[in-house]
């Protein structure tokens, strides 16, 4: 019984350190440094200065003894100092997620839910016309680059009629809270949100369209429906069931890439997010940054995993007992 | 009515993909033969800028802040999208096959090392990887289709695993084992033919995908500034994305219809090959 | 006592006493309001102390106050220093404090402050603090409103650096016995200036309201700042054309858009109040590639670009030809005789016909390549005009592409370039922005915008010395002036253009302009008109 759980802790570790060994490599094997940028943009700088910043960052050091200090460090851990904020990367990281995970978390479970109902409705009224309308938004949805789509919706929702916020997270001097806040901030979500959720929405309605007609078509839905048992019921509570497993494997494949989703739909709609922050931070080669932001969100993409993982057991039993 | 779901289903089990197949020609022909035929550099400023389309019968979808022809660009960037979608699905299609074939064949601990990197590739936000890949190896094409070929190779190495996992135990692969045929022979004379079919299916998918992220990275300006493509004529075009929406607009659909036509031919080879999954 | 030193920028004989300059503005400006500024990047922290990025710098100078200010003329004006007086010998530098200034947390503003930022702060983590103050060996604090700085040789150059946007004054009773960069006050700040920090919302704004108890009486007019990082740039049209914002600088829109924002109704398009940066553009070469060693055919270059197409059509008029290697807004010390190298392919050619580079069957003398800064998309119309302008004249330009820490790496650390252009700042004295392009002592390795090109010209860097520590002006004047004639002859870097940038405004915001800095300024005098 134990075994596999410690197999399992053990994999997770490697991949863990393997993450972390190549982010650093990767990082690191980027032209120019941190000093370089500030120096760079501080227009003239002395020879004192960029020595100095690079003894205090470390950056003088032999690449391997920077891994060691970044691994040992890591181990305690600890994600280390962002020179170009003077912060901790940790409390960046911490600032930022809140937002990215509002605008992530919103994107995929509304796409989530919105994206299982369609293609529940398409597969149990296949081939009429509401089918055939939710797979060709499905397969707009699918096709359309997600920057792009940002750029159109703000045009025609935001500049042309002002309708909706279309730049940052709260209105630009507000300092309300409360309701007020919670409202400003749902209205500056709503147009990041649709633009980064469309197309996990048309994966997940063309998958949970597929999945229900496949389990339709299985014996034990025809005979579930032979016992004349309503036609909801055998949707809902069998058909359904069995089409969540390939959506629930889908949802966590694809966190991680919603992740780098939102890099492109923070930049769009200025959204102050984790994507931004990493953005900035390849520009500006903040290494412990953008290796603490690559490590924190494969974290979550590993957390995300085990969660899906954990759910399969509650939405199909036989896992259970094959486990 | 039921004539008409008839013939709409008809129309949906083969038509999208003949279509899908004809304007990728089409696209293809472009690409190639599009930029000599037409002629217009489209780098050069030739004409007054911000023309609209329609607006001058000589730049039938107009110019763009510099006075450049928004035609020849869109013309110039089929190219380049389309090779770059092609190159980096390739590459990443020699990857992940090579990988996974690996992974699938020798099993054990070769398979346990690659599925573990595999799995650390997986997990790594792919499109940050991919912008800071480009970031060390500068902006070019080149290093632009490895970059994206490096972040899209696992689920192909996946899929090749499965199939050499299952093929490697088929009584004809067993016989040639046993007969001491070399693994190299086995591997890629023997197995790869069978494997390979749902693997291409999964690759053409990825040149969808492939021009999409080329799109994404030249719209955060890490695209080739050497080179014209869709997703840096929108990156240029936002800035005055107010006054002059179809710079913008334009491109968008120049991608939007590759990539829809692209998944419509997949789902449609995938429809032949798997008849079950579409009945 | 020690007479007082004169020179061209001074008018007095003895004490000098600094004088606010009156605006003149026509209509009485009105108390109260909220303006929005906007500024990208995001400054990574708020004290220009540490940093000198221009993004830092446009919000440190509302929250902190300098020594010094600039005027128009980039004359000095009183600022936490009301007046000062210079040795004969030009070694000490006497400041008359500005008394009953406080700090935002109510503490006074006292001498201590002055020596605690000059000595603790500036000459040990400013990027160019221990260049420029290099020769100071101690400040004096006489009396709570009496600072005086001693140098060990004369410092002239250093005098237009003690401002608002170069060295602002520390709080040292927030600062002291820390190290500055980790103290929590940099993302927080206290100063004396116009503006009280109020919060930070990281990514998104700044919040900066009216300090009450600000020196300049009735000022500032405006309540409340709020800084905003919009970056993307059609985000930014839209709130500029919708009204939302009220002023940003450093080029906040495309140029190419320059034309029709200057038709905008609502909108006001300035290049005013940059001198101070006094930005020029510089076509380098690497001085050590075998390509460039006759001095033909750096010279037949020259002769083969266009700077006034350059200034007008790619930079859209915000560029105008320079014939030296001292922008122009740097006025005292800029040659305006020396007659630099017009546009001429027929010269160029036979520089080039002469230096024994003929065409080969390809139509090609020579190949070059060219790395292209990486900063806007105006270089990379420029790369391409280059690219045009010198297949002309028989020379292929490759034109290689990185972001912009690779570019600084290539350039600064591995110097594996041929060619480059870029703008350089040569701020108030070409002492401390165009020397270390040209000194052959500053050719070291991995410091960003030194002397890349790798030329040292014994005579030149004597020449530079000798300009360091002269004690008058006009000395440095006249030995400056030998320097451009000589690196204008040599011709290591052509100066291409002296360099404006645009500043944006709504034209319901009043009073900018006022001093040298434009959007650097403190805002204390910005309103707006209801």
């Amino acid at each position: 019984m134990l075994r596999p759980v410690i197999t399992k802790v053990f994999r997770l570790a490697i991949t863990i350190g393997m993450i972390a060994i190549i982010n650093f490599l990767v990082i690191h094997s980027t032209p120019g440094d941190a000093v370089d940028v500030l120096a760079g943009e501080a227009g003239v700088a002395d020879a004192g200065y960029t020595a100095e910043l690079r003894q205090k960052f470390g950056l003088d050091q032999p690449l391997p003894v920077q891994l060691f200090h970044y691994m040992s460090r890591l181990l305690q851990f600890d994600l280390g100092y962002s020179f170009r904020h003077n912060m901790p990367v940790i409390d960046l990281i911490a600032g930022r997620i809140g937002p990215t995970m509002l605008l992530v978390g919103t994107a995929l479970f509304g796409a989530l839910l919105l994206g299982v109902v369609a293609g529940t409705v398409a597969a149990s009224r296949q081939n009429s016309l509401l089918d055939y309308t939710i797979s060709v938004l499905a397969l707009v949805g699918y096709a359309t680059p997600m920057f792009w789509l940002g750029l159109m919706l703000v045009v025609l929702l935001a500049v042309g009629g002002g309708i909706l916020p279309a730049s940052g997270m709260t209105t630009s001097g507000s300092t309300a809270t409360g309701l007020a806040y919670l409202i400003d901030v749902l209205r500056h979500l709503v147009l990041p949100a649709v633009t980064l959720g469309l197309f996990y929405f048309a994966t997940y309605a063309r998958l949970a369209r597929a999945s229900v007609l496949d389990a339709l078509s299985q014996d034990y839905i025809r005979t579930a429906r032979s016992k004349g048992l309503a036609g909801h019921t055998v949707l809902f509570r069998h058909a359904l069931r069995n089409a969540l497993l390939p959506v629930a494997t889908m949802f966590s494949l694809q966190f991680g890439a919603a992740l780098g989703g939102a890099v492109v739909v923070e930049a769009v709609f200025a959204w102050p997010g984790l994507g931004r922050l990493a953005f900035e931070a390849i520009s500006q080669r903040d290494y412990n940054l953008l290796q603490g932001i690559l490590f924190m969100s494969s974290l979550l993409v590993i957390a995300i995993n085990l969660l899906t993982d954990f759910l399969y057991t509650v939405i199909d039993p036989r896992i259970r007992k094959r486990a | 009515m039921i004539g008409q779901t008839h013939w709409l289903h008809r129309f949906r089990r083969r038509g999208p993909a003949v279509l899908a197949a004809v304007i990728l020609a089409l696209l293809a022909i472009i690409a190639i033969f599009g930029p000599a035929v037409y002629g217009t550099d489209p780098w050069s400023m030739v004409a007054a800028p911000f023309l609209e389309p329609l607006e001058e019968s000589e730049y039938l979808l107009g110019t763009d802040a510099l006075g450049r022809d928004v035609a020849a660009g869109l013309i110039y960037g089929a190219r380049l999208s389309l090779l770059i979608g092609l190159a980096a699905s390739c590459a990443a299609m020699m990857i992940g096959v090579l990988l996974g074939a690996v992974a699938g064949y020798y099993r054990g601990a070769a398979d346990d090392f690659l599925m573990r990197c595999t799995e650390t590739f997986q997990t790594i936000p792919s499109f940050i990887f991919l912008l800071v890949l480009v970031a060390i190896a500068g902006p070019s094409t080149v290093t632009i289709v490895i970059a994206i070929a490096l972040v899209s190779w696992p689920p192909i190495a996946r899929l090749t695993r499965a199939e050499f996992l299952s093929l490697r135990e088929r009584e004809y692969v067993q016989a040639c084992i046993l007969s001491g045929m070399g693994d190299m022979r086995i591997i890629f004379l023997q197995i790869l033919p069978n494997a390979i079919t749902p693997v291409v299916v999964m690759a053409s998918i990825l040149v969808a995908n492939a021009i999409l992220s080329e799109a994404a990275l030249s719209f955060l300006g890490l695209g080739d500034p050497n080179q014209i493509t869709w997703g840096t004529m929108i990156g240029v075009g936002r800035e005055s994305l107010r006054t002059a929406p179809y710079l913008c607009v334009l491109p968008g659909i120049a991608i939007f219809i590759t990539v829809l036509a692209i998944n419509l031919l997949g789902d449609g080879i995938n429809d032949v090959l798997n008849p079950r999954s579409s009945s | 006592m020690a007479r007082f030193f004169r020179n061209l920028a001074f008018l007095a004989a003895t004490a000098v006493a600094l004088t606010t300059n009156a605006f003149a503005a026509n209509p009485t400006p009105q108390r109260g309001g909220t303006a929005s500024f906007v500024v990208v990047p995001e400054p990574p922290t708020l004290l220009a102390q540490l940093n000198t990025a221009s993004q830092v710098q446009l919000v440190a100078t509302k929250i902190f106050d300098g020594l010094f200010n600039l005027d128009k003329d980039l004359n000095l004006t009183p600022g936490l220093a009301l007046s000062y007086k210079l040795s004969e010998d030009g070694k000490t530098l006497s400041l008359q404090l500005r008394p009953n200034v406080k700090w935002h947390d109510g503490k006074p503003f006292t001498s201590e402050d002055v020596k605690y930022t000059l000595e603790e702060v500036i000459k040990k983590y400013h990027p160019r603090g221990r260049s420029i103050l290099a020769n100071l060996a101690s400040v004096d604090t006489p009396s709570p409103l009496t600072a005086v700085l001693n140098f060990s040789a004369p410092s002239l150059y250093a005098l237009k650096s003690f401002t608002g946007p170069e060295m602002p004054i520390l709080p040292k009773h927030i600062f002291d016995g820390s190290d500055p960069r980790s103290n929590p006050a940099g993302n927080a700040p206290i100063g004396t200036g116009p503006f009280k920090f109020v919060e930070w919302k990281k990514g998104q704004e700044i919040l900066l309201e009216r300090n009450p108890d600000y020196w300049a009486s009735g000022m500032p007019y405006l309540d409340r700042l709020i800084v905003r990082f919009i970056p993307d740039p059609s985000a930014r049209a839209a709130a500029f054309e919708s009204g939302e914002i009220d002023i940003a600088g450093m080029n906040p829109i495309p140029l190419t858009d320059l034309k029709r924002y200057r038709g905008l109704k609502d909108l006001e398009v300035r290049t005013d109040g940059y001198d101070a940066l006094a930005g020029i553009m510089y076509f380098e070469f690497n001085t050590r590639s075998p390509k460039f060693q006759d001095v033909r055919v750096r010279k037949a270059i020259a002769h083969a670009i266009n700077r006034k197409f350059i200034g007008d059509n790619i930079w859209f008029g915000l560029g105008n030809p320079v014939n030296s290697i001292v922008p122009q807004a740097s006025k005292e010390f800029y040659d305006s005789k020396l007659a630099g190298y017009a546009y001429d392919k027929k010269k160029a050619e036979q520089l080039l016909d002469e230096a024994g580079l003929k065409k080969g069957a390809n139509g090609f003398r020579m190949e070059i390549t060219h790395d292209v800064m990486p900063f806007d998309e105006n270089y990379q119309r420029l790369a391409r005009y280059l690219k045009q302008a010198l297949a002309e004249v028989g020379i292929n330009v490759q034109l290689r592409n990185q972001d912009f820490p690779s570019w600084l790496k290539r350039v600064y650390t591995e110097n594996d370039y041929e060619t480059s252009a870029y703008i350089i700042f040569g701020m108030t004295d070409p002492a401390v922005g165009v020397q270390r392009m040209f000194w052959g002592k500053n050719i070291i390795k991995g410091v960003p915008f030194s002397n890349a090109s790798g030329y040292a010209n014994p005579k030149v860097d004597e020449l530079l010395v000798a300009a360091g520590v002269a004690p008058t002006n006009q000395q440095r004047i006249d030995l400056w002036k030998q320097v451009q004639s000589i690196a204008m002859e040599e011709l290591p870097i052509i100066p291409l253009a002296n360099i404006n940038y645009a500043t944006v405004l709504h034209k319901r915001l009043q009073g900018y302009g006022s001093d040298g800095y434009g959007v650097f300024g403190s805002f204390a005098d910005l309103w707006i008109s209801k």
